[in-house]
């Protein structure tokens, strides 16, 4: 939302009128798919009335991606030094500065948000995950391979231990030591930085559903209704989780529920054991990564599974962005909650309201066609919004192209070599 | 018997974070959906639940005192695990009493007074349920084989394994929004669930 948009309301329409939102439900804006040409103000009522944030001009938005591209290079080339890799690490911050080039210029978020965010799941697949798959009771040393993979989300069940290796490294008085340590701080920095956005832009496998609830244009089961005494179940399966990992000395997410792990080797010694949680760990991959998200276009692994997205909608509130319903703008016409991929907006008699699940991903803010949702600072409904919009999408697509700045060079380079075998 | 009774608190005290490790699923849940706005109200029900696990641990004292006498021989911990198949049934029960209370058969029960014996049958289940220190206690039960002074030694071994539950317990008039209430509601849930599959297994063998 721009200065100019708002100037755009000279006076605040009357939103309680029923032929209005009548008007609203008849002419419902579908910008989240793909194949859409049209801009919301063509779909929407009409620019002169109601409008969302319109595209910047050429010259910003050029600025805008260089900036971006010139800091993910930077980062990218700092983590992974190596000649052989620059040119991939630059086609990479290019197409990290192209998505940024194109949300400013087209004025749309979670389209744009959205090729990055999936690429760069299915890029951290094709190039870690591949190095796991047939490796049987090998995952923490591949030899073949000559690296040492491990699953980042496994490190939170050791949690303990790990705080106990931090005071051993931090005793030792070494930083080469305080690897770990490292990431700790990495995550401090990113919660800070993007809060509880991380799982819609910087999360290398948030994307893999998203990519399958992409897929259709319109979902073939509208599932948007949930009981308000439900959306705290991913919550409530960590706390379940911690309580039941300390209680027996054992990664239970990981060895039970986790589908991304993509491999058996976590499993049980014991056979019965192992075959119980290979299907128990396949058939919720298949159905919440894949199947569900297909029928109802909503991110349901994310939504209701991920103990890490639960953990950060809890730490998340340090970051103080938050995703706001302007009240004199809305309608209530539901189209927000209705599109939203993780159930994080709450239709209430006195009209949606964003619960603390709200990944930022910006589906609900392209979707609104009266502008009536933000980016704001925590929550306040006045501010520039446009400035504050600008900055979250940068850092969101640095940070997340840093963080696929570790893998996707890599992958560019395979993709390049498979196909020209060099 | 002040030996005794050192040596059970002792025991309590060195393996009591193992007990709250164990415990934990069905207590943090359990607490954090029950969260009474007084600090009376939140005694009361720590009370409760201490009676409870006191009771269990005095029937168990007991019980494997008297066989270590009779028989020398083994425990029969199958009816542990019916213990823990048992506090699975009534967590879940619990959770989804507390869930569902807009429900008229749900508000029954929720506003009946047989809800308020719940936090002493919760007690007596998860005091009575298999973990290692309460096999470590049972050993030195068989040992000793008199049931005064198996109970001495397990009302001492209670003390000392509670200390380590109180500030779970205590915690809850802090944590009292609807938004923790539902969380640990919904945590009971799984954790009931966990609890009858563990139970179940361990007995199948």
């Amino acid at each position: 939302m721009t200065d100019k948009d708002d100037r755009k309301f000279p006076e605040k329409p009357d939103l309680g009128q029923q032929s209005e939102k009548a008007e609203i439900e008849k002419k419902p804006v579908h910008l989240l798919d793909f194949t859409g040409n049209k801009t919301p103000c063509q779909a929407g009522p009409g620019p002169g009335k109601y409008s969302v944030p319109a595209g910047s001009p050429l010259l910003k938005s050029l600025i805008f991606g260089a900036l971006i591209a010139t800091t993910v290079t930077v980062l990218s080339t700092s983590v992974q030094r190596g000649t052989d890799l620059i040119p991939y690490q630059l086609g990479w911050s290019l197409f990290v500065g192209g998505i940024g080039f194109a949300i400013l210029r087209t004025g749309l978020i979670s389209r744009w948000r959205s090729l990055f965010f999936i690429l760069m799941a299915w890029g951290f697949v094709l190039n870690f995950k591949s190095e796991l798959i047939g490796i049987k009771s090998a995952v923490f040393a591949c030899s073949e391979q000559g690296r040492v993979p491990f699953c980042h989300i496994a490190m939170a069940s050791s949690f303990f231990n790990y705080l106990y290796q931090q005071y051993l490294a931090l005793k030792s008085g070494s930083w080469l030591l305080w690897g770990p340590l490292t990431l700790g701080v990495l995550w401090l920095v990113v919660t800070l930085s993007l809060g509880q956005a991380w799982c819609s832009w910087a999360c290398f496998y948030g994307g893999l559903d998203e990519g399958f609830s992409r897929v259709l244009k319109k979902p073939i089961w509208a599932w948007t209704n949930v009981s308000k005494k439900l959306r705290d179940f991913p919550s409530a399966l960590l706390l379940f989780l911690l309580l039941v990992s300390l209680t027996v000395f054992l990664p239970v997410y990981c060895l039970w529920l986790c589908p991304l792990k993509i491999t058996d080797a976590f499993l049980d010694t014991h056979g019965a054991v192992r075959m119980f949680q290979k299907v128990f760990f396949i058939s919720i991959g298949v159905l919440a990564i894949g199947i569900v998200p297909l029928l109802t276009r909503k991110r349901t692994f994310c939504a209701w599974l991920c103990p890490f997205g639960a953990w950060q909608a809890f730490w998340g509130r340090l970051n103080p962005l938050r995703v706001t319903i302007l009240p004199d703008r809305c309608v209530q016409c539901g189209d927000c909650a209705r599109v939203c991929p993780i159930f994080a907006i709450e239709v209430t008699e006195d009209g949606p309201k964003v619960l603390p699940y709200c990944n930022r991903c910006g589906e609900c803010l392209d979707i609104c066609a009266r502008g009536g949702i933000r980016y704001t600072l925590l929550g306040g409904t006045d501010g520039s919004g446009s400035v504050l919009r600008t900055v979250f999408i940068g850092m969101g697509l640095v940070v997340g192209g840093a963080v696929g700045g570790l893998f996707m060079p890599e992958v560019f380079r395979k993709i390049v070599f498979w196909i020209g075998g060099r | 018997m002040i030996a005794l009774m050192t040596e059970g608190l002792g025991l309590g005290l060195a393996t009591g974070g193992y007990c709250l490790g164990a415990c934990a699923p069905m207590v943090v849940p359990y607490f954090l959906s029950e969260a009474p706005a007084r600090w009376k109200d939140a005694l009361g029900i720590v009370l409760k639940f201490l009676t409870g696990r006191l009771a269990a641990y005095l029937v168990f004292a007991a019980a494997v005192s008297w066989m270590g006498h009779r028989f020398r021989g083994d425990i029969p911990l199958s009816l542990l695990n019916v213990a823990s198949v048992l506090a699975g049934i009534l967590m879940v029960g619990y959770s989804g009493i507390r869930t569902f209370s807009d429900k008229a058969f749900c508000r029954r029960l929720s506003e009946g007074k047989s809800l308020r014996m719940w936090p002493w049958a919760m007690g007596f289940l998860v005091g009575i349920n298999v973990c290692p220190p309460l096999i470590a206690g049972a050993v030195r039960l068989l040992e000793l084989g008199r049931v005064s002074s198996g109970i001495l030694f397990f009302l001492a071994f209670f003390v000392g394994t509670s200390v380590y539950l109180l500030p779970v317990m205590l915690m809850k008039p802090w944590v009292r929004t609807e938004r923790m209430m539902n969380i640990g509601r919904l945590a009971g849930f799984l954790s009931g669930g966990w609890f009858v599959v563990r139970g179940m297994s361990a007995w199948a063998g």
